[in-house]
């Protein structure tokens, strides 16, 4: 099915949003939502995520002073019956009351669309969802993953101009969560439909968005691909919210980052006014190269293994090496390590991660 | 050993229990049937009593069954509104509504008495209402009103037919849509947990009622209160009676209908 209109932008402007008893869930935020693109806003709970997606659907209102575009149309005064969105909810939102058939035609019937045509519809829409023939099923007896394909099947059938997911996988179980995904992300694509997905799983974030929003605290932290927030973050709490991150303070000396047993190299050759100065290097657990005591040269750090925890895809280390916390790595190669043990680890020039510059964040 | 002894002790309780609350009930329907309660069960059975009381209280029976469903009626239909609006009002659980729930409350602590003298004080001059069984059905409905909104209130608050209800406006749908087609059948559960208490208690309602009522307007409950007061104790008891299967199969039909809504539509 492709929606009828072509694919709408959305931009928000200046959109706060202050509750009754006076807390700022929402700072004044500015967002540019491309035409047909799935943007991700993730976060920790709290953070406005969800406030901002009530707001571009019309079920909170901004603060004075905010603005909701879809295209060059203002909406901001509209209800979210008047804005031709269709939502996904978090615990499915079915109506107990009504079959499947009955949940997926319920807009069409309000848009008084001929029962013949309301039905040959319902059938279409159950074959994108995979759940031909269950129309007439109560909704009481499907599964959590059916449910979710229902409610996005009848999210979809009034053909909206922009489809609202609100943390549709988090009532899943894992294996279902991801095969639903697949399934999620196939479709967005095909319908090519502007959708914005809230969630605050990254990996939902990364494997189904064009583009991730990473909020935190009522503010927008970093706006990008997920290749960008991933390998450029633009601040520490990016860097730590998405994916695992190492942090390790040292001293720079030439090129290398002095540790107390090795060194690291550093990402850019610094200015000789921080030659001596204490500096920090960011590095991801799977970059990092654990080596034999035995095969450790200059470029090594070297340190106690502390644990141990297989994973089966992969095994995961916390390295002791005399900085502040830990350091974690992790590799796919088969091997046996006991914790206690002596070890080494190198990590790539290439491998760090440097902050993205504050000016990005600025015009974020 | 013990565990047989905790059985028995366990199975004791309950009985004596029972008995407690079903005895004097017992007593009471028998004496309804019984030829001289003060000689016993020995002077024989009659219907006799039942037949006098039938002739006698017969329009007091049909007028409390119509007050009941009139009460019902009303309570629908200005409660469940009314529980909606205090739900929905600045996204629910907010003072306002607390503040209006326990006013409700009020005519349920206050004595019946003071509320009927206050009905009276405020309506007794005009004479045609005063005299109408209208004028009962107020005072049951503002005695009733709360046990409607209540239950009502409760589940319409589940934050899930919150989120029902903005799937729906998702959808398309208007204010007045959403609350006949997704509030309403989806609180189903509590508008019949509170026809239910509703019913039943403007049936047996006796304190407001007996101050209001007109030698033409008694009640079930106030032609009781007079067949005990002026006629022979078998009387009223065969009175009881009627009460009694007037009023078991209505529970128990209504009961029956509650459950059958929280089956289907399980939120």
């Amino acid at each position: 099915m492709k929606p009828k209109q072509e694919a709408v932008s959305i931009r928000l402007q200046q959109c706060a949003k202050s509750f009754a008893n006076g807390t700022r869930a929402l700072q004044p935020l500015d967002l540019d939502i491309h035409p047909g693109e799935t943007l991700v806003l993730l976060g920790p709970s709290g953070c406005g995520k969800t406030t901002t997606l009530r707001m571009i659907a019309g079920l909170e209102f901004p603060d004075e002073g905010g603005r909701v575009f879809f295209g060059d149309e203002d909406v901001t005064a509209l209800p979210i019956e008047k804005r031709g969105v269709g939502m996904v909810f978090q615990n499915y939102a079915l109506f107990p009351n009504m079959s499947v058939g009955e949940n997926i035609a319920y807009g069409m019937k309000i848009r008084k669309i001929p029962a013949g045509e309301r039905a040959e519809r319902v059938e279409r829409l159950l074959e994108m969802v995979h759940l031909q023939g269950l129309s007439h099923r109560r909704v009481d007896q499907l599964s959590g993953g059916q449910k979710q394909r229902v409610a996005l099947a009848r999210a979809l059938a009034m053909e909206p101009r922009v489809l609202l997911l609100d943390e549709p996988l988090t009532a899943l179980d894992a294996k279902l969560r991801e095969a639903v995904r697949s399934d999620l992300n196939k479709l967005l694509r095909s319908l090519g439909i502007t959708a914005i997905y809230v969630t605050h799983d990254q990996g939902e974030a990364m494997a189904l968005g064009d583009r991730i929003v990473v909020m935190e605290r009522g503010k927008i932290s970093q706006i990008g691909t997920p290749r960008e927030i991933y390998y450029h973050p633009a601040n520490d709490f990016v860097a730590d919210f998405i994916g695992a991150m190492n942090r390790v303070q040292g001293i720079v000396s030439g090129d290398r980052l002095l540790l107390p047993t090795g060194s690291l190299p550093l990402l850019d050759k610094l200015d000789a006014a921080q030659q001596g100065q204490q500096a920090c290097a960011l590095f991801r657990p799977e970059d990092v190269e654990v080596v034999d005591v035995t095969e450790a040269d200059a470029q090594c750090v070297r340190g106690k293994l502390l644990n141990t925890f297989f994973l089966g895809d992969r095994t995961r280390f916390e390295i002791e090496i005399g900085t502040e916390r830990p350091v974690i790595a992790e590799t796919s190669r088969r091997g046996w390590w006991e914790a206690g043990q002596q070890i080494a680890i190198r990590v790539p020039a290439e491998a760090l991660v440097k902050l993205a510059p504050r000016a990005e964040k600025e015009t974020a | 050993m013990q565990n047989r002894f905790r059985f028995y002790l366990q199975l004791g309780f309950t009985l004596l229990v029972c008995a407690f609350l079903v005895v004097p009930v017992v007593l009471s329907m028998l004496a309804g049937v019984t030829e001289n309660f003060f000689v016993g069960l020995s002077s024989g059975l009659t219907l006799r009593w039942v037949a006098q009381v039938w002739e006698m209280y017969q329009p007091t029976i049909w007028r409390s069954l119509i007050i009941a469903l009139a009460c019902l009626v009303v309570t629908l239909v200005a409660g469940v509104p009314l529980a909606y609006m205090l739900a929905r009002y600045r996204g629910g659980h907010s003072r306002l509504a607390r503040v209006i729930e326990e006013l409700l409350m009020m005519p349920v602590a206050v004595p019946g008495l003071a509320t009927a003298l206050a009905l009276i004080m405020a309506y007794g001059q005009l004479r045609e209402f005063r005299a109408s069984i209208l004028f009962i059905l107020v005072g049951h409905v503002i005695f009733t009103l709360p046990f409607m909104v209540r239950p009502v209130l409760a589940v319409m608050q589940s934050s899930q037919l919150a989120q029902l209800e903005e799937a729906a406006a998702s959808l398309g749908a208007g204010r007045m849509r959403r609350f006949f087609g997704i509030v309403i059948p989806n609180a189903a559960s509590g508008i019949l947990a509170g026809a239910l208490m509703v019913v039943t208690l403007s049936i047996g309602e006796f304190n407001i009622t007996w101050m209001l009522h007109t030698p033409l307007t008694q009640t079930l409950p106030v032609g009781l209160a007079d067949a005990y007061a002026s006629m022979r104790l078998e009387v009223g008891s065969a009175y009881t009676l009627i009460f009694f299967f007037m009023i078991i199969p209505l529970l128990i039909g209504m009961q029956w209908a509650t459950q059958a809504t929280r089956k289907k539509v399980s939120l």
